[in-house]
């Protein structure tokens, strides 16, 4: 009968997994690009760093002292100085990897929402580092402690997601506050991924203050949405701030709207030299983009990953 | 363009409404917005003056339209639309004529025509009109309507039959020129076999298209039988056969009396020839037929019927105790069956078809024919006593029918009594200003009263004396019925005064029934070629019965040839499509139509605009 169903409860809608299998097999084949001034621990992890150590493969001598291990004399280079030389080595290194993903409401506004494109981004980065030997650490914009980690592993990717698809939106930006939670953990440094809206006042000043370079190497991801850049709206319109509520009254015409494009990318030039100036890896990435086919080529370009 | 309902108008009112809801929508829409970053650093501008400025958009305009539509529709708008809906008026008439008959190829040439006609009648679209006139003895409207009506104008079509000989054109033109005059663009479709002179179309003042369906046939016919009665009874027969067509004919004519064969003889006839037979034939005989063996594709006038005498027995009742001038009078007429009856034992006879008081007066007036002579003073008839009559002898207006070449002029009248007549009785004949002959109708009675005596011999030993009794007797009795009819001429029937129905049985049998008025006369269509019977009754007393015969066979039916082709008269050329005049077309269902589609247009574009949007 026509009406069986109408007193039927709909099925709740599942939010479809962040990656499949396949991707994440793909994903495997890339790096993370980290800095040799980035102090990580060495013997450990594939990231190379400026220190050197005794090794079969040298680039370098130093004479030898009581202790070094005398399988890495360089007995030839004796024959011709009669001096006892050591080997050494470049070493490679893991790198802490902590991802600053911006949960708040503005995250979740617009269509699509920019909060699964970060938890997409924020999980194919984190299982590539733990991939690789990297401690992860996974921080909230506006909570207290991490949302994960620190934890290094690959066992640790089914974990990874299944907490970055718990987050949700409800707070305001505070980029500051997770910064500060970042330096705190580890004050010797690491690879710092920052992925938000960046809609707050001085955010790259904020990250700037607290995870200076070459110690940090923040790459900051700014996601934009077409809707932002080239908005749609016409009219006498009450604009309605999606984290604080704030109003404002606006009467959009083509000339109104014409100097908020200006404003949209002075705005977001704004953001890449300052990024620029202080030391920082910025990359715009639109919200529309496919993850796969756009977004990750991108960032290879950009030589966030290798 | 005009409107049917003005005030419909007034739903256009609705425009500026949705102008003023629009202007409210756009005033402020809250839109949330990621945040108000960059939208605070955007310089604030005045805004009063750009709230009350419209912003044209596809829903706006889709709004409007929509109700400009429906708004339009209710005021029921009408335009003349050549391209849409056009009515094509259009008058068929249909040769009816005896030579419609003929059968060519298998079909009856009014069976093609009934064809076309029908075919015409179903490729009518919308609100073409359609009037179907039959062009036959007499020109009669068979049926008019639309395409809605082609169901009743298609049944309409198969009612229609050969009605006799003759085509009454002008008046079938006249018809169509009544129905259609008034429309633009209409047209007349004559379908006829052409077997008749071309009527006079100069006068036309609508297209005429002629559609002939004959071609040139053969016909043999019987378009002549009379018969009349002679001496000793013997009966005179003559005919009149007709060989229409380019080969001789031979064959044989087959004479009938009273339905038993009395001659079979073989004739001759050369092409395009006429043949005249006579036959004296031994009496007495009431019907004759004629069969001819015409072996032709028109057998309908291969046959004639005639009555040897059409006149029918009148039973007189004369009440007279001695009025032999009077009696001799009366038996001299050959109808006439009388009955002589002593007014002392009088009774008043149904059967009697005429009641004759001589010297007397019956106490109430009889239903039927009576005639009052000399009657005394009594109740129907006061008087003021007998009055000497003078010799001048004076005819009303009235009396000019019956007493023309009657002379009366010169008799000595006697005393006559100086009646008070009722005033239904007319006054035909004065002497010196006293009624000497009267006529007049009464419910159910003929009446006629002779004021003077039948036995003064000045009267009774003139010649004008039994003419008189004559034209008085015919006068108060109904017509003798005709001897034969051509097919399609009416017959005017006048029955006895006192039938009250008539009842008309044709060849096959069927009856029909006719509410008759007294003194009315009754008028009779036959339809079909054979013996007609027609009973008059009075309530549930049959008071007579009579017959005639209906022929087909006449002398301008018996020619089937074409005399004139296919052409166009007037305006529409014959291979011309017909131009279709614009007729005002009602445009509200277009309009609904139309609004309901903008309706569906707009909630698409309500469902796939972006939710944003506030364009």
């Amino acid at each position: 009968m026509w009406f069986a169903t109408i007193f039927r409860r709909k099925p709740a809608v599942v939010e479809p997994p962040l990656f499949d299998e396949a991707f994440l097999r793909r994903l495997e084949r890339l790096s993370l690009q980290a800095q040799r001034t980035l102090r990580g621990t060495p013997t450990v992890g594939q990231h190379p760093s400026r220190q050197q150590m005794p090794a079969i493969i040298f680039n370098d001598h130093r004479p030898y002292v009581h202790g070094d291990d005398p399988r890495y004399l360089d007995w030839h280079a004796y024959a011709r100085q009669e001096h006892l030389l050591v080997r050494l080595g470049e070493i490679e290194q893991e790198v802490a990897v902590s991802m600053i993903v911006d949960t708040s409401r503005s995250m979740a506004t617009g269509e699509p929402a920019r909060l699964r494109l970060a938890l997409q981004l924020a999980g194919a980065i984190g299982y590539l580092a733990l991939a690789h030997g990297d401690q992860v650490t996974v921080l909230a914009s506006g909570q207290t402690g991490p949302v994960f980690g620190p934890v290094r592993g690959k066992a640790l990717a089914v974990s990874l997601f299944r907490h970055l698809r718990a987050l949700a939106p409800g707070h305001q930006t505070d980029l500051a506050q997770a910064t500060q939670q970042v330096v705190q953990r580890r004050p010797q440094g690491g690879l710092v991924l920052v992925i938000s809206d960046l809609l707050t006042p001085m955010p790259i000043e904020t990250i700037a203050q607290y995870l200076p370079a070459p110690r940090w190497q923040v790459l900051v991801l700014h996601l934009l949405s077409q809707a932002e850049l080239e908005p749609t709206l016409y009219g006498s319109l009450e604009l309605v701030d999606s984290e604080t509520g704030e109003q404002l009254v606006i009467d959009l015409d083509d000339e109104t709207l014409a100097a908020y494009r200006a404003a949209a990318h002075a705005w977001r030039s704004a953001i890449a030299q300052r990024c620029t100036a202080r030391g920082m890896a910025y990359a715009p990435v639109m919200v529309n983009w496919p993850l796969e086919r756009q977004i990750i080529p991108f960032l290879r370009v950009r030589r966030f990953l290798g | 363009m005009t409107l049917l309902a003005p005030l419909g108008l007034l739903a256009l009112l609705t425009l500026p409404v949705i102008v003023i809801l629009h202007l409210r929508q756009a005033r402020r829409r809250r839109t949330v917005v990621p945040s108000l970053l960059l939208w605070q650093q955007l310089v604030p501008r005045p805004t009063a003056h750009r709230r009350r400025r419209l912003r044209w958009s596809l829903l706006l305009f889709l709004h409007l339209l929509g109700a400009f539509l429906i708004g339009f529709a209710l005021a029921q708008p009408q335009l003349p639309l050549p391209w849409l809906g056009s009515v094509r008026a259009t008058a068929i008439l249909i040769d009816t004529s005896t030579s419609m008959a003929l059968r060519e190829g298998g079909n009856a040439r009014l069976e093609r025509a009934r064809q076309q006609a029908a075919t015409f009648i179903r490729q009518m679209r919308g609100a073409d009109q359609v009037v179907l006139i039959s062009a036959g003895p007499q020109a009669r409207l068979i049926d008019r309507g639309s395409s809605a009506d082609a169901a009743r104008l298609l049944a309409a079509l198969e009612q229609v039959t050969v009605e006799g000989a003759g085509s009454d054109v002008n008046g079938a033109l006249t018809i169509a020129e009544t129905f259609l005059l008034d429309q633009p663009g209409a047209r007349v479709v004559w379908l006829t076999d052409g077997a008749l002179p071309l009527p006079d179309l100069t006068v036309l003042r609508l297209p005429l298209q002629i559609e002939v369906l004959g071609t040139d046939q053969p016909n043999r016919a019987v378009v002549t039988l009379a018969a009349r009665s002679g001496n000793a009874g013997a009966v005179h027969v003559y005919a009149r056969l007709a060989n229409h067509g380019n080969q001789p004919f031979r064959g044989t004519v087959r004479l009938l009396v009273d339905e038993r064969i009395s001659r079979n003889e073989a004739v001759n006839m050369r092409p395009d020839t006429a043949l005249e037979l006579a036959w004296t034939l031994p009496g007495p005989a009431q019907q004759i037929r004629l069969e001819l063996n015409g072996n032709d594709g028109l057998p309908l006038d291969d046959a004639a019927v005639v009555n040897v005498s059409g006149q029918r027995p009148i039973n007189v009742v004369l009440v007279a105790n001695d009025a032999p001038a009077l009696a001799r009078a009366l038996q001299a007429m050959p109808e006439v069956r009388l009955t002589t009856v002593d007014p002392a034992a009088f009774v008043p006879d149904a059967a009697a078809d005429l009641t004759i008081f001589v010297n007397t007066q019956p106490r109430r007036w009889l239903a039927g024919a009576m005639l009052i002579i000399n009657p005394p003073a009594g109740e129907l008839l006061p008087s003021n006593g007998p009055t000497p009559a003078g010799t001048t002898l004076t005819f009303t207006p009235a009396g000019e029918a019956l007493l023309r070449d009657v002379n009366l002029g010169g008799i000595a009248w006697g005393r006559i009594a100086a009646i008070e007549p009722p005033a239904w009785l007319t006054p035909l004949a004065l002497s010196d200003g006293i009624p000497l002959i009267l006529r007049g109708r009464f419910e159910h009675s003929e009446v006629a009263v002779w004021n003077f005596d039948v036995a003064n011999e000045a009267l009774t030993t003139r010649l004008a004396f039994p003419l008189l009794v004559a034209r008085t007797v015919r006068d108060l009795t109904p017509p003798p019925a005709p001897v034969a009819l051509i097919l399609g001429a009416p017959l005017v029937y006048q029955a006895d005064i006192r039938a009250t129905q008539l009842t008309v049985i044709d060849p096959n049998g069927n009856r029909t029934t006719i509410a008759v008025q007294p003194a009315i006369p009754a008028t009779i269509e036959p339809r079909q070629v054979g013996v007609y019977r027609v009973q008059e009754w009075a309530g549930d007393q049959l008071l007579r019965e009579t017959q005639f015969p209906v022929n087909a066979g006449a002398i301008g039916e018996a020619d089937p040839t074409p005399r004139f082709a296919s052409a166009a008269i007037g305006a529409a050329p014959v291979q011309t499509p017909v131009t279709r005049a614009a007729a005002p077309q009602p445009l509200w269902s277009w309009l609904i139509i139309a609004a309901i589609i903008v309706l569906i247009g707009e909630w698409l574009y309500i469902q796939r605009r972006p939710q944003v949007e506030a364009r």
